[in-house]
């Protein structure tokens, strides 16, 4: 199986990406800090399974560099072109927020879930919120990734 | 909770009803019979007689009812003062429409001469209002109000007067004035918010705000509805009920009670849905006021609703509309003149004007005074019509406020009809009604087109019946062209080259009506190739106007490529006409079908790219994507070996699409510069490819600027960690060369030699490695490595080795212009660290001020004013959280600064992190493997710098692991304390804002993760040298940027006088002075950052350059004789040598000395001077700093 996470927190990916691996030694994973370099990963590499974020800067942060702008809504522009492009892979989002969107106008977690629901019915399996201190979302994670091993 | 009601109340209640019912019983029938019971109260009064008498029965009480009562019963109709309009504020509803409609007619009938009197006088007061002649139109007022009555339409009208003639004051003074004589409450909400509107300098947006603030404190929704058809007309509202506008109007004058009459007639009339019992009301009612009312508002409502000719009191208005038909401009331009001057109300004929001016290319000559409302307007229109470059499409929301200022009034509603027409693609302002039959019956002129208005078993007829019942229109071209659209023209005879242009036009509108859509295209195709019409369609205006119509129906008929490439084509032709070809249904199929084979058509990319205000750049990058995907490319680049110069859609598609709005979306750019640099490449091939290469010029130079800004900001980064090697070997130099000479002279010294002279530090030897004297001496095994080079030396050489390699450190680490310390100090400590991970959490407001005189963080009234509704103790706490908040922040990062971001070595302890002790026996095993058999001074000192360098390089790596991990542990402990603290502070979460707050504490989150990554990699040493050379504008931009967040909403204006380039070497130390500046200004201002307004200005003063900055400071006094103190103590720094060594390497003060430093001993200036103080004779206060120095040798050398 082959992983892809795109997350931009340093810490949240660690933990993401330490997870991923102590639940199997055999799965392949690759890691994206941005929109930009995930999207492009997911273009040149097939994966099973995306952990996405919603908020991602578009491009990886270095030094020097402030990734251009932020694009609050990340994760919808990535699943958009998933569906656009016909990519197989099954994306789950991963988020510390309770609710998101842009402009002015936020809805939250079940909201959104129905909506992606409806809009990728293909690709998107689930929202998870993310919380440091719990295990709740590896419960949740763990499910989606039973069903790939 | 519910509960059954108690049986004997409910008898009660229903017993009292019951009594209630019979009393008004008999009311009802003691009225009936003439006798009006004593203490009849008001309500049941006003009620009977509305609602259940006859006229008769009412005739004969009103005739007995005392003065008193009758005045109060009828309201005042006629009114002298202001205070007697709505005086009683009665408002008797029984949401009966018809009653209201005869209570209202009653009065009209009663008081018609009167209102005869006002309608003519009204009309000559308009003449006199739109084309400025102000006197004359208050003077009109002024007879209305003394010959006829007071209403709240004159007082409308008087606040109008005021502002136009005077301005806000004089509408404002108008204003006190009325509500100071004791305005009624309803009359008094009417002038308060006339007087708002028809402000110049409100915009829209301000204005629906207050609208909906005054709707949120009425809180009654049944009144919504009186609210905006009186004040804001123009939003989408819907009405069902029209007695309420009835009843409160109906309490006010007699001009007031018919105007509403009439409005509200108009508005059921052009509802799209009209309710027939009640349009029948108000037709009926009408059809008996228009026999004692001669008002032509009332003839066009006839008509409109049964459809049959009617009696004009003039015909002037289709006089011009024929000559328009006819294409007789010159006529339509006399004619549109005259009428204009007559009825300047008219918003049709305006128009019909300005077109007869953009046709014939004539320039307008003032008809009424310049600044009249008239001439304003008829700039606006004129500016639509022709467009020069300077065109922009604000003009529609100029056009706009003019309707907002009188809302419900024909002008306005021509305005409105116009710039929907005009806007296809900007959603209608009222979905209730049809705004093109308001306008039209809004008019007093019989204008054909109302034939598209008329009943539908009448519309085939009325046209003909018109020409029966009047000579004069017999022959009218416009009417015979309309019958002949009606009565499908196209079947005749008649050839289609015998007809005008205009004709034309209107026949394929009518064909595309008709969805007959390909006869249509062929009428349009058939006007655009025609020889007959080149000359005029040298109009662009007209042009435009005939590609329009072919534009809506390619789209009406879904031929959406072909609608996309006309648009294109024009648009590209006309850019200024842009507007005239958004069309909704085009962008909701472009938007929605995202399918390759639609997108494969270039036209549709650089069709969305246009529409781009109207639609998320998502769909222009879809539409970019596919179509470049559909040539086989992923980059623009890879477009350009299929690029056709001469193909103006290419040519579009890259000088508009590929731009950054959209490029930014493609995963095929990893960053900034690759997506710069892909514009770059973009404009330097259209420049190359095109004849005309001025649009590129300047967006690759700015490009180019941005991405050495860039360089710069990076350079900024990756120069934190810096030594002045160069300064430092100099000095070293001085000092030790002999020192190090000597021990190398005692190394070549016989053993026993050296043991004799030695004496004194005892005959202890120590090891060292040198190196092979001979190059071809191979040992045979490691030992003998060792045991050939093996050198034994005195200790004393030891000693003198580490002498001088601590010294060398020490000045590496110490010096006051070269050393680390000093650049730690400059570029990490001195407010460039605190304040880069403080604005993470200033973005969103999170952290506050400290306030030094009460020696606590200011209160956050930003978020604490977002939960208005949480309890005062919870306020205290969250308060507290805030400043808890600040608190840790503040100290994380006062520790990181003054503890952890310091140097300790074996003689200044410290907990610093950048350890440079070296134990004997470290430097022992230095001396032994390395430095004991260096004989080259040179090499010696290389060496060391090698080695402290190496050192400096573990240390780093500890610092960013230290910064990484543990610092950024600690700042995420102090968040997710806080975000719990707020989770479980009581009421908290029920409020609606507490999202925001966590959202924005989850975002800090985030981004200080991401910021203290960045300032991690501050700790790295690069030797890179990211900017070659680099002129003034780039610098201002880079150190400005540096500090962007923590000036977020602060005025920083540069003049930059001085085209100097300088030698890339310098711009670090030419970032620290401004640095140093800027931070200057935000910390000792005392100003909040949007407060703050920064002044830099950089010239050339002969062979020097000037740096001058100011910025205004808090006007407290005690801040400014802060300022002072601050000042002197400076100046006097600045003037010791002695003391500025003691603060080079500190943090707290004003930063002049590491300025002074940045110029004298980085920059090497033997010219230069720093002056700075305060100007307090200005309205603000403000700091002042100048700077000079000469600039000769700064510059780059190219060979």
């Amino acid at each position: 199986m082959r992983v892809l996470i795109i997350e931009d927190d340093p810490l949240k990916l660690n933990r993401l990406e330490t997870f991923t691996k102590e639940y199997s030694q055999s799965l392949i994973l690759d890691t994206k800090m941005s929109y930009q370099s995930g999207l492009l990963a997911l273009l040149r590499n097939q994966y099973d399974i995306v952990l996405l974020d919603m908020q991602l800067p578009n491009y990886d942060i270095r030094s020097g560099e402030d990734g251009y702008k932020p694009r609050p809504m990340a994760g919808r522009d990535i699943l958009r072109e998933i569906k656009r492009k016909r990519i197989k892979s099954k994306v789950i989002i991963m988020t510390q927020y309770e609710s998101f969107g842009e402009n002015g106008k936020f809805e939250s977690l079940m909201e959104w879930d129905a909506k992606f629901k409806a809009e990728f019915t293909n690709s998107y399996l689930q929202t998870i919120q993310y919380k440091p201190g719990s295990n709740a979302w590896k419960d949740q994670l763990q499910k989606h990734l039973a069903n790939f091993i | 909770m519910a509960t059954t009601p108690d049986p004997s109340i409910r008898v009660g209640y229903v017993s009292r009803r019951h009594q209630k019912r019979d009393h008004f019983k008999k009311i009802i029938e003691s009225l009936r019979q003439g006798d009006i019971p004593l203490n009849i109260r008001s309500y049941d009064l006003i009620s009977s007689l509305k609602y259940y008498l006859t006229e008769k029965e009412v005739d004969q009480v009103l005739d007995q009812l005392p003065d008193d009562t009758f005045n109060f019963v009828i309201s005042n109709p006629i009114a002298d003062t202001y205070e007697d309009l709505s005086k009683e504020s009665f408002f008797v509803n029984n949401h009966d429409i018809e009653k209201e409609v005869k209570w209202l007619s009653r009065f009209i009938k009663d008081y018609s001469p009167e209102l005869n009197l006002f309608l003519s006088l009204e009309e000559e007061y308009e003449q006199s209002l739109f084309v400025g002649d102000y006197e004359k139109a208050a003077h009109i007022i002024g007879q209305i109000e003394s010959s006829i009555t007071v209403s709240a339409w004159s007082i409308q009208q008087k606040l109008i007067l005021a502002e136009f003639s005077k301005g806000f004051k004089a509408n404002k003074d108008v204003l006190t004035a009325m509500l100071d004589s004791n305005l009624p409450a309803l009359t008094g909400f009417l002038a308060s918010y006339t007087s708002i509107r028809i402000e110049k300098n409100i915009s829209d947006q301000q204005y629906t705000k207050l609208v909906d603030d005054y709707v949120k404190l009425v809180n009654s929704a049944h009144l919504n509805s009186y609210i905006y058809f009186k004040i804001d007309f123009f939003r989408d509202f819907e009405i069902n009920d029209f007695t309420q506008l009835l009843v409160y109007d109906g309490t006010l004058s007699i001009i007031d009670r018919y105007k509403i009459l009439i409005q509200v007639a108009q508005y059921l009339f052009s509802k799209k849905k009209r309710p027939p019992k009640q349009a029948a009301i108000f037709y009926t009612t009408l059809k008996e006021i228009s026999s004692f009312i001669n008002d032509d508002h009332i003839t066009s409502l006839l008509m409109i609703y049964d459809g049959e000719p009617k009696t004009w009191k003039n015909l002037d208005f289709i006089t011009l509309v024929d000559s328009y038909t006819a294409e007789d401009y010159k006529t339509t331009l006399i004619l549109g003149r005259n009428y204009i001057q007559r009825f300047p109300g008219s918003f049709k004929g305006i128009l019909l004007y300005c077109k007869a001016l953009s046709f014939l290319q004539v320039d307008h000559t003032l008809i009424g005074n310049a600044n009249s409302i008239l001439e304003k307007i008829i700039t606006l229109v004129l500016s639509i019509f022709v467009r020069k470059e300077n065109y922009s499409d604000i003009v529609y929301s100029d056009l706009y406020r003019f309707a907002n200022y009188f809302g419900n009034h024909s002008l306005s509603l021509g305005i409105i009809e116009f710039i929907h027409d005009e806007l296809p693609a900007v959603e209608s302002y009222t979905k209730d009604i049809d705004i093109a039959c308001l306008a039209m019956i809004s008019g007093k002129d019989f204008n054909p087109a109302a034939y598209r208005f008329i009943p539908d078993n009448k519309k085939s007829t009325f046209l003909q019946k018109v020409q029966r019942s009047n000579p004069k229109l017999a022959s009218s071209p416009t009417i015979n062209l309309i019958r002949s659209l009606v009565t499908d023209y196209l079947r005749s005879d008649i050839s289609i080259d015998s007809l005008n242009l205009r004709s034309l036009k209107y026949i394929s509108i009518s064909l595309r009506n008709n969805q007959r859509y390909s006869e249509s295209l062929t009428v349009s195709d058939y006007i655009l190739s025609s020889d007959r019409f080149k000359g005029l369609l040298e109009n662009p205006y007209l042009y435009v106007e005939i590609l329009e119509g072919k534009f809506n129906t390619l789209v009406q008929c879904q031929k959406w490529i072909d609608a996309a490439n006309l648009a294109c084509t024009a648009i590209i032709k006309y850019p200024n006409y842009l507007d005239k070809f958004l069309h909704s249904n085009l962008l909701e199929k472009l938007t929605d079908d995202l399918s390759p084979d639609l997108h494969s058509n270039i036209s549709i990319p650089v069709y969305l790219n246009f529409s781009s205000v109207h639609i998320d750049s998502y769909y222009i990058y879809v539409a970019y994507d596919n179509y470049l995907f559909s040539k086989g490319c992923e980059t623009p680049k890879d477009y350009f070996t299929q690029f056709d110069p001469g193909n103006r859609m290419d040519v579009a598609f890259l000088q508009n699409v590929c731009k950054h709005e959209t490029l930014y979306s493609s995963p095929y750019f990893r960053d900034q510069d690759e997506m710069d640099l892909a514009r770059i490449e973009i404009c330097t091939f259209l420049s190359d490819a095109l004849s005309d290469n001025t649009p590129y010029e300047s967006e690759i130079s700015e490009l180019l600027r941005k991405v050495l800004v860039r360089q710069g900001i990076k350079q900024i980064d990756y120069s934190k960690i810096y030594v002045d090697i160069k300064g430092l070997t100099e000095s070293i130099t001085k000092e030790l060369k002999e020192n190090f000479t000597r021990n190398v002279e005692i190394a070549s010294l016989p053993l026993d030699q050296l043991n004799k002279i030695m004496d004194s530090v005892g005959n202890v030897l120590v090891y060292y490695m040198d190196e092979l004297e001979d190059a071809e001496q191979q040992p045979e095994a490691p030992d003998e490595k060792l045991l050939k080079n093996l050198k034994l030396t005195s200790y004393n050489r030891f000693l003198l080795f580490t002498q001088s390699f601590i010294k060398i450190r020490d000045m590496f680490l110490f010096d006051i212009d070269c050393g680390l310390d000093t650049y730690l100090s400059m570029r990490i400590r001195h407010g460039t660290l605190p304040g880069q991970i403080r604005s993470i959490f200033e973005v969103d407001k999170l952290v506050t001020a400290w306030n030094e005189s009460t020696n606590e963080y200011l209160a956050n009234e930003y978020w604490l004013k977002k939960f208005p509704e949480l309890g005062e103790s919870e306020r205290k706490v969250l308060t507290e959280l805030f400043s808890t908040l600040s608190l840790s922040l503040d100290t994380a990062t006062e520790k990181l600064k003054s503890q952890t971001i310091q140097i300790s070595t074996e003689t200044k302890v410290s907990k610093g992190m950048f350890n440079y002790s070296y134990s004997e026996k470290e430097l022992l095993g230095l001396f032994s493997e390395k430095f004991g058999t260096i004989r080259s001074f040179e090499t010696f000192v290389n060496s060391v710098f090698e080695t402290l360098w190496s050192r400096t390089e573990s240390v780093l790596d500890e610092i960013r692991n230290y910064i990484n991990q543990e610092f950024t542990d600690k700042i995420n402990q102090v968040l997710e304390k806080f975000a719990q603290d707020l989770n479980t502070l009581s009421g908290f979460r029920d409020q609606y804002q507490s999202q925001e707050l966590l959202t924005a504490v989850q975002n800090a989150r985030t981004s200080i993760v991401v910021e203290i990554g960045r300032i991690g990699e501050w700790f790295r040493r690069s030797n890179k040298k990211y900017i070659e050379e680099f002129n003034f504008d780039v610098l201002l931009d880079a150190s400005v940027s540096t500090l962007r967040r923590s000036f977020i909403d602060t005025t920083i204006t540069i003049e930059n006088n001085c085209p100097i380039n300088i030698d890339g070497d310098y711009f670090p130390h030419f970032t620290d002075i401004f640095i140093y500046l800027l931070l200057n200004a935000l910390k000792h201002s005392k100003l909040p950052s949007s407060k703050l307004k920064i002044l830099i200005k950089l010239s050339i003063e002969g062979d020097l350059i000037s740096i001058n900055v100011k910025n205004n400071i808090s006007a407290d006094p005690d801040h400014i004789s802060d300022i002072q103190k601050r000042i002197e103590k400076s100046l006097s720094i600045l003037s010791d040598p002695a003391k500025a060594v003691q603060v080079i390497n500190k943090e707290g003060g004003t930063g002049y000395p590491k300025i002074n430093k940045a110029l004298t001993s980085d920059l090497k200036r033997k010219k230069s001077k720093i002056y700075f103080g305060l100007i307090l004779d200005t309205q603000e206060p403000e700091f002042h700093s100048s700077i000079l120095f000469e600039y000769a040798d700064l510059q780059k050398k190219h060979e």
